[in-house]
């Protein structure tokens, strides 16, 4: 039986629709079958970060409406045999579906013996966000170490707890070890202390994540992007697999070498 | 009856007029902030209420200046009263609000963005991130108590005050808020 898992926020631009292209592709690489349901009415852009915007025929809201199949709107991935997007419409709004249709579409694609269903919830608490978890089993929350994301992520955490959506976890996103260390980004520590959820994921701040989306190919297919990795882990964590935490200690370039030899001196 | 007895709390006495927009220092030794203007408003308003639960609290506005003498002089005490408790477990997250007729128990933090609202007294048992209102009618007998008391704002009956700006996370220790001469002070409990 298959998994309706939401990716949830609150705040905008923190990584729902990133996370969602690589925790899908990732599955989808460790043979799963999996779908990725745009549930962004109106702003969809999970087409475009999988590069497949130019397949679109049917959307979401012409499955919920009966104009289509739920078949006909599944977009096959180009590079995974396993992974199917259900894109959203661009030209309508949250309205247009309503949290009992969601569910029903999530029976559905059940029944289509997928084994994940990731859905991209949008931003914000109104429809959109009501929509997109109406049908979920279990709940990711990606936030990024900034006190505005973590205050929307706990307000999002009840939310989803008043929706007997128990028992969220947690994806820290774009984090700078760095600025950690120099006490000037929250910690993980900083922000589970806040939110008090498991935490599933710890992804660092990567160039690859930028150049893999503008490419429309997922960072976690690239081998040696530390994002990707993070994202790879979460992936097996996802299955159920114990996975230990990355270490994001800074490689020591030989300049660096030699500017803290020339420091000492 | 429980009693407080709050002795050493004459130690820290205010500063005043030091820098009158903060709000209270976390170690109670000095300034506070009161909203004169609500005070003034709330005063008729907080009259009529007692008027109805005289219980609650003391004929506070005639009262208050004779008792303020006397406590001048005397350690002031100040009482829990008996109030219908409402107890709840689990953390308050940002956006949810809980308001009670009575005194009300947290098991759990009340997180920034939360808010809650108590007719008497308020105990959290974790950390007081958000907003708390203890003795909300306009009692200011009323104090609030957290293991770890850091909130955005405290408002005890009609006194408003916030904490200074700055490192929220010094404070490990359990601490309670209450009114003396009309001004929110914080005490380490021992």
């Amino acid at each position: 039986m298959g998994e309706v898992i939401v990716i949830t926020s609150g705040k905008g631009g923190v990584g729902k629709t990133t996370t969602s292209a690589n925790l899908g592709c990732g599955l989808a690489i460790s043979g799963k079958k999996v779908a990725l349901v745009d549930a962004d009415i109106g702003l969809r852009n999970l087409d475009v970060v999988m590069g497949l915007e130019n397949r679109i025929v049917y959307d979401l809201v012409d499955v919920v409406e009966g104009k289509c199949r739920l078949k006909q709107a599944l977009i096959k991935d180009k590079r995974y045999a396993g992974l199917y997007l259900l894109p959203a419409a661009q030209t309508r709004d949250k309205d247009a579906v309503s949290p009992e249709q969601m569910q029903k579409l999530c029976e559905n694609l059940k029944e289509e013996e997928f084994d994940y269903i990731i859905i991209d919830c949008p931003a914000g608490i109104e429809q959109g966000f009501k929509n997109a978890i109406a049908g979920a089993d279990r709940a990711l929350v990606v936030t990024t170490p900034e006190v505005s994301a973590v205050r929307d992520a706990d307000r999002i955490i009840g939310l989803l707890e008043a929706n007997e959506l128990t028992n969220p976890s947690l994806i820290l996103n774009r984090v700078r070890p760095d600025m950690v260390d120099r006490g000037d980004m929250m910690s993980l520590d900083d922000v589970t202390e806040i939110l008090a959820i498991d935490i599933i994921g710890v992804v660092p701040d990567d160039e690859s994540i930028v150049v893999q989306t503008n490419k429309g190919e997922p960072a976690v297919t690239v081998e040696n992007s530390k994002a990707g990795q993070a994202y790879r882990n979460i992936t097996q964590r996802i299955l159920g697999n114990d996975v230990p935490f990355m270490e994001f200690k800074q490689e020591e370039t030989f300049m660096n070498k030699l500017k803290k030899l020339f420091h000492k001196g | 009856m429980i009693t407080f007895v709050t002795d050493k709390d004459k130690n820290n006495s205010p500063l005043e007029d030091e820098s009158p927009d903060i709000g209270l220092s976390q170690k109670g030794q000095s300034v506070e902030k009161i909203i004169e203007k609500a005070e003034a408003e709330n005063e008729a308003q907080s009259n009529n209420v007692n008027a109805d639960n005289t219980e609650n609290s003391k004929d506070s506005v005639s009262q208050s200046v004779t008792e303020e003498k006397i406590s001048s002089l005397i350690e002031k005490e100040f009482s829990i009263k008996e109030h219908a408790t409402k107890f709840h477990k689990g953390n308050l997250r940002s956006g949810m609000f809980m308001e009670y007729d009575g005194s009300l128990v947290i098991l759990g933090d009340v997180n920034p963005g939360a808010e809650v609202k108590a007719t008497g007294n308020i105990l959290i048992l974790g950390a007081l991130k958000g907003i708390a209102h203890a003795g909300c009618k306009g009692s200011t007998d009323a104090f609030v108590f957290a293991l770890n008391l850091i909130p955005v704002q405290l408002r005890i009956g009609n006194i408003i005050t916030r904490f200074p700006d700055g490192d929220s996370k010094v404070n490990r220790k359990p601490e309670y808020a209450y009114v003396e001469d009309g001004k929110i002070y914080v005490s380490p409990f021992e």
